[in-house]
């Protein structure tokens, strides 16, 4: 994409370079929390302090379906493994939950009520499946809900198992996630990457994902052999950092300064590492961090950090040089797609990734705004140039997607498999007790627009601690 | 096929290059030059065609449309396809003994000496499924094809074009057999014209060297190789003094690039070759005196459209697929098994043209070192899951077997430098797996090539869904 200059004056690549001064900084989502008290030598030093876990409590109502109770408690067991959280059932002594998912097996939404009631301020979610429900089929009742409480109105095994992921994901926003804005430029990185290059199993490693690599894409175009083993011991260094310090996701503050600290670029590494659900943000984006961990913890599914401009056919178009593959979750099929070199450099490897056309797409700008729509294309390359993933969307609603204001691709917004808007709403709701903004035509104030300013909503690198454009919190 | 400017450009540069070859063999020869005597002018295939005077809709023509109306159309689409693939039609059939070939659509056709194609409309009125006694559908170089779909006339003109440019085409053969003379092929008619190997090296030697250097240096950047002419180890240096690569020792650079040189200036001596002897393709006997030297002559020569191998069925075999599909195959050694039903297909060039001479983007290759270190040559990527089709000439034979691409295998860690896993069905008829010079070709070409192999008199192995009369 091309290099516009902010307000500031300055690229996006010299906004990278100055904010790499602030070599081990931190985000200001206020779900980011210092790693350490000062660099360590290695990142791959684990942290001294335990990392507090955790814990959600389960309630079923109604004695009678204990098989069903069974059932889903299998389901959200599996749940709990994959995202790393301890489920409670209600044993005496246990420390307090972070969260309370009470489930009315019998209907009785009394019982339910009177059981959420029990656990206080913890936030709680409560499904209660009605004999008839609403002809929309909506689930959760946003009427009945407020900021820790989320009612629904199912007991299916999605719905159930959602309602607890979204507990898990409000604890973690609440200032319990742990994310890394890491520079490749960094020493501590380097000595990691070092011990990375020394270990025997790390280069086998490496060379299981180089064979990986070579045999999934449609195509490999110019790139080598070599560039894959390179991009092979990236990943291998950055998923150690990230299992060692217990990270949910990093920001990959200073994508291209690999290139000198190990021969290739990290989109490859980048694009394994979403498609294992592990949130790895391009150019240190930490607002597109916190969506990347949003649909991780919610749907299962990794999402596209992207850069946009409007097309004249009112569609916009998002690219970036990698994209995760596995868009419909992590245990589905990837997506086709095809390896070539690192568009603007020329050298490397990047992954150009083909979505379906057809599909249904939720657009974020940050994780509080957000939109639906569909994809119209894969932008061609050639005659087209560009980052390598190029994906072609429409917004729902919008008369005019390039209207000025939106923050959507200023420079970044994301973009993930299916419409999730009401699930967002729900998660939100519960969260802060109020509605997310929708990318819609509900048009700014006469003077903002004449002016040409924002809809409250911040464009480009704007924050002082990483250079990128956070939702003001609190 | 898919094209763009660019491949409208290098369309246009193929007829420039055929152009350009007549002329200069027209000229050596106006010098009195020894140019092969048995040189034959370049020139448009001619075909007679018959579109039957359909006067109303019961005539012959079984399709909705009324018979004027779809002699017109079909009069057109045969002239749009003429002109697209660069073939003269003929419609005095008092002239029909000049033409190369001839297509008519009132079957059957009285015999001829030369390729003919009958075609036979079924639209919702007639059914030809079992043809009149009388009919023989089994004579020599004669293919009736069936269809509802006026659209296959554009594929019977370009069999037809196929098979007259096989009769026509001039294989030169670099050969040091003391006393051969040009010999033509019993089935195909194709000339095969050899010429000493003394020609070759005195075209290699006369090649330009800024020329070559500028063929070398294109080479060496489209294919990342490392040594470009930075002088780098395939990664470019970033502004500045930081470096994060060293770069190549002089030495080594310097030889890397003075292969590429003579690896070009031989593609370009045996391109001025083929225009000095008015040929149409190029074989070189004698494989182990080569070596890895026609590594870009192959590749470069049949990304234009000019078969080039070390043997002669095979340039036979990318001739057919050449002149039939218009995009290049790729001559390959034995077949290397690897787990069940997979092999590697491997050789130390590959054309790059493989979707089309018109295709772009052209495949990508990379160049370095093959094998332990030794030589270089190109790694060119096929794309994972491409239907091919992999063909052999044995006794006079047309085998052949439809496979698929799994992936191309960039490691050179095994065989030659391009190595594609394949897997191919197991069927009566497919080439044997050991036999070296075999061609593949992207797609499932059983049908176009069994059609082609009728009208050159190739014998061919039955294949599923192929109902083209043996």
């Amino acid at each position: 994409m091309s290099e516009a200059r902010g307000t500031t004056g300055k690229t996006r690549r010299e906004f990278m370079v100055a904010s790499g001064a602030a070599a081990l900084s931190v985000g200001a989502l206020g779900l980011v929390r210092p790693a350490w008290g000062q660099e360590p030598k290695s990142l791959l030093t684990p942290p001294a302090q335990p990392i507090k876990k955790c814990s959600l409590r389960v309630v079923w109502v109604g004695k009678d379906a204990a098989a069903e109770a069974a059932s889903l408690t299998k389901a959200l067991d599996a749940t709990a493994r994959k995202l790393g959280f301890d489920l409670d059932a209600g044993q005496p002594g246990a420390a307090p939950s972070a969260g309370l998912l009470v489930v009315a097996l019998n209907g009785q939404k009394n019982e339910a009520m009177a059981e959420a009631a029990k656990g206080g301020a913890t936030p709680t979610v409560v499904l209660c499946p009605r004999e008839q429900g609403p002809a929309s089929g909506a689930v959760w009742r946003l009427g009945e809900s407020k900021a820790g409480l989320l009612v629904g109105a199912s007991k299916e095994e999605n719905d159930v198992v959602l309602g607890l992921r979204m507990l898990f994901a409000a604890w973690k926003m609440k200032g319990n996630a742990r994310t890394f804005r890491l520079l490749f430029g960094s020493p501590a990185y380097q000595e990691a990457q070092k011990e990375v290059r020394a270990d025997k199993a790390a280069q086998q490693e490496a060379e299981a994902f180089a064979d990986y690599y070579m045999k999934e894409p449609v195509e490999i175009r110019r790139a080598k052999w070599q560039d894959l083993i390179y991009a092979g011991l990236i990943y291998v260094s950055l998923r150690r950092i990230m299992v060692a310090n217990k990270f949910d996701g990093i920001g990959l503050g200073d994508c291209l300064k690999s290139y000198r600290v190990m021969g290739t670029n990290p989109c490859v590494p980048a694009m394994r590492l979403l498609d294992e659900g592990m949130p790895t943000a391009c150019e240190g984006d930490m607002s597109g961090l916190e969506v990347q961990m949003l649909t991780h913890w919610l749907f299962g599914r990794p999402s596209f950090i992207g850069e946009g401009q409007p097309t004249l056919r009112n569609t916009r178009i998002s690219a970036h040089c990698t994209s995760p593959s596995k868009l419909n979750g992590y245990d589905q099929p990837s997506e086709p797609f095809l390896l070539m070199e690192h568009s603007e450099t020329g050298r490397g490897i990047a992954p150009q990734v083909k979505w379906k056309v057809g599909q249904p797409v939720t657009i974020f700008r940050g994780g509080r705004r957000l939109g639906t729509g569909h994809i119209v294309s894969n932008t061609l390359q050639p005659p087209n140039g560009g980052c390598r993933s190029s994906i072609e969307y429409t917004v729902d609603g919008m008369a005019d997607v390039g209207r000025p204001g939106t923050g959507l691709g200023s420079p970044h917004s994301e973009a993930v498999y299916g419409n999730v808007e009401k699930e967002m709403d729900a998660f939100w709701t519960l969260v802060e007790g109020k509605l997310p903004a929708k990318y819609r035509d509900a048009p700014a104030a006469p003077a903002a627009r004449a002016e040409g300013a924002r809809e409250g909503f911040p464009e480009g690198p704007s924050c002082s601690c990483c250079r990128w454009a956070h939702y003001p919190r609190g | 096929m898919r094209t763009n400017e660019r491949s409208r450009g290098r369309a246009a540069s193929r007829v420039v290059l055929a152009c350009l070859l007549a002329a200069f063999w027209a000229g050596r020869a106006a010098a009195g030059e020894d140019v092969g005597a048995a040189a034959k002018p370049a020139k448009k295939p001619l075909i007679w065609i018959n579109v039957p005077n359909w006067t109303h809709d019961d005539a012959n023509w079984g399709g909705p449309y009324d018979g004027p109306t779809t002699r017109r159309m079909c009069q057109k689409i045969l002239k749009d396809e003429a002109a697209k693939i660069g073939v003269e039609l003929c419609t005095d059939a008092s002239k029909m003994k000049e033409c190369d070939g001839g297509l008519s659509c009132a079957a059957p056709s009285a015999k001829a000496d030369m390729p003919f194609v009958d075609v036979v409309f079924q639209g919702h009125r007639g059914f030809y499924d079992q043809f009149r006694k009388g009919w023989d559908l089994t004579r020599k170089r004669y293919l009736l094809a069936s269809t509802n779909d006026p659209e296959w006339l554009r594929t019977g003109l370009r069999l037809l074009k196929a098979a007259s440019q096989m009769r026509s085409a001039r294989v030169c053969v670099v050969t040091d057999e003391a006393g051969a003379a040009d010999t033509a092929h019993p089935q195909l008619g194709t000339t095969f014209h050899p010429v000493p190997s003394k020609r070759l090296d005195d075209e290699v030697r006369k090649a330009s060297d800024k020329e070559a250097t500028a063929v070398a240096v294109d080479y060496m950047h489209q294919g990342r190789m490392d040594g470009t002419v930075e002088g780098h180890s395939g990664y470019e240096r970033m502004p500045g003094q930081e470096k994060w690569l060293p770069p190549m020792e002089p030495a080594r650079y310097q030889k890397v690039k003075q292969e590429m040189i003579a690896a070009a200036k031989f593609h370009l001596g045996c391109r001025n070759l083929l225009a000095a002897e008015n040929c149409q393709a190029l074989t070189l006997t004698g494989q182990a005196k080569y070596g890895a030297a026609p590594v870009l002559a192959f590749s470069g020569l049949a990304d234009s459209g000019i078969a080039a191998a070390f043997d002669r069925d095979a340039t036979l075999m990318l001739m057919m697929t050449g002149f039939l599909f218009d995009r290049a195959g790729f001559a390959h050694g034995p077949l290397a098994k690897q787990g069940e039903n997979a092999f590697v297909a491997t050789y130390f060039t590959c054309p790059t043209r493989l979707l089309g001479y018109d295709y772009e983007p052209p495949a990508s290759f990379a160049i370095g070192p093959g094998q332990d270190g030794k030589d270089f040559g190109i790694q060119v990527r096929w794309r994972k899951g491409e239907p091919i089709t992999r063909l052999q000439i044995k006794d006079s034979k047309l085998l052949m077997a439809t496979g698929r691409v799994r992936y191309s295998d960039i490691t050179v860690k095994k065989g030659h430098r391009t190595a594609v896993v394949i897997e191919l069905e197991d069927r009566p008829g497919r080439p044997d797996p050991d036999a070296a010079n075999c061609v593949i070709v992207y797609g499932d070409c059983t049908n176009e090539i069994s059609c082609l192999a009728r009208l050159m008199d190739l014998d061919f192995p039955p294949a599923p869904g192929v109902l083209v009369p043996k």
